[in-house]
């Protein structure tokens, strides 16, 4: 099969199913999640390049895959429906220093992962001083501090 | 530029409804992708229950186990079942066609040959048997050169043919 159509399937396929897999926050990132990402690139590895370990092969498949990505940046800029659609949208998860619990539970975040995320951005030691909390787009969570007087 | 707008005091993309219907969308995509695997399991991909297939009447002279579906570059197998002819003949033959072998590649024929013969359309294989009464199976490795859907024609000497078709996913 030609390297321009498997490159241009495994990009979208790949896009969709970490989609589907949804985000798990980057804090929740443990060594498994780690390795199954390397095997995940290892078994792609091997569909894209086939049996064909030619120059040519892996040029035709990384042009591929950095023009994808260079036109879907473009098309992202352009439109903001396509931004969502591949990058989704930031949650936010706390608010005035209560947890929105339903939205936790369906975007699979523990509360424990917001107070470790608190402590390590922020240095805050319990829920009630994050005024907010955001699921980012990334993954990550970013946590915005009650002000000092609030306190 | 995702719409950004104020929610409390952080001026932030969010968007709900949007994240709402991602969520529900996810979910059904568990669902199929669950589904995928137990199709897997179960042969939908080759190698199972659902992929096994025979052609022939297992009384007939001529029967073939084969598989429905196939992966691009894997392999696969085709056994050929002869029940024999009485015959003095110490030599069984069954012809292929050639269009099945031009998207099949043919690894291994077990037992092997002792004669191919070619023409126009047909590979025909000669078999030295000791005993033409008992029935004789020619198993065939195959590895799959082609995408989509691939015909094959199995005949021997003054019998029906068998046709038999495969999907070979990409």
């Amino acid at each position: 099969m030609n390297p321009i159509i498997r490159g241009t399937v495994v990009y979208f396929f790949l896009s969709l199913i970490l989609r589907i897999g949804g985000r798990r926050s980057l804090a929740q990132i443990t060594t498994f999640d780690l390795v199954l990402l390397l095997i995940i690139g290892e078994t792609t590895q091997q569909a894209l390049l086939g049996d064909d370990f030619s120059l040519t092969n892996a040029f035709l498949l990384i042009i591929t895959l950095v023009g994808i990505d260079v036109s879907m940046s473009l098309w992202k800029q352009r439109s903001p429906r396509v931004e969502k659609m591949v990058d989704g949208v930031p949650l936010i998860v706390v608010e005035d220093g209560c947890p929105l619990k339903e939205r936790l539970k369906k975007a699979r975040v523990g509360e424990d992962d917001i107070l470790t995320a608190a402590r390590e951005l922020q240095g805050l030691e319990r829920m009630e001083q994050i005024k907010y909390a955001v699921l980012e787009r990334s993954g990550g969570i970013s946590i915005i501090p009650k002000s000092d007087s609030s306190v | 530029m995702a719409d950004v707008k104020r929610v409390g005091d952080l001026e932030i993309a969010e968007d709900l409804p949007y994240q709402q219907r991602l969520w529900a969308f996810q979910r059904v995509s568990w669902v199929v992708m669950a589904l995928i695997a137990m199709g897997s399991l179960l042969g939908l991909f080759g190698e199972g229950r659902l992929s096994d297939r025979t052609k022939g009447d297992q009384q007939n002279l001529l029967w073939l186990e084969y598989e429905q579906f196939g992966r691009y570059h894997s392999t696969t197998q085709l056994n050929i079942h002869l029940t024999p002819i009485v015959s003095t003949q110490q030599s069984a033959q069954i012809w292929i066609s050639r269009r099945y072998l031009k998207g099949m590649q043919v690894q291994a024929i077990v037992p092997e040959p002792h004669q191919v013969v070619a023409n126009a359309d047909y590979l025909t294989y000669y078999f030295k048997v000791t005993n033409s009464q008992q029935p004789l199976t020619v198993t065939i490795d195959l590895q799959t050169n082609h995408i989509g859907h691939i015909a094959g024609e199995v005949g021997r000497p003054n019998q029906q043919p068998l046709q038999f078709h495969q999907f070979i996913y990409p």
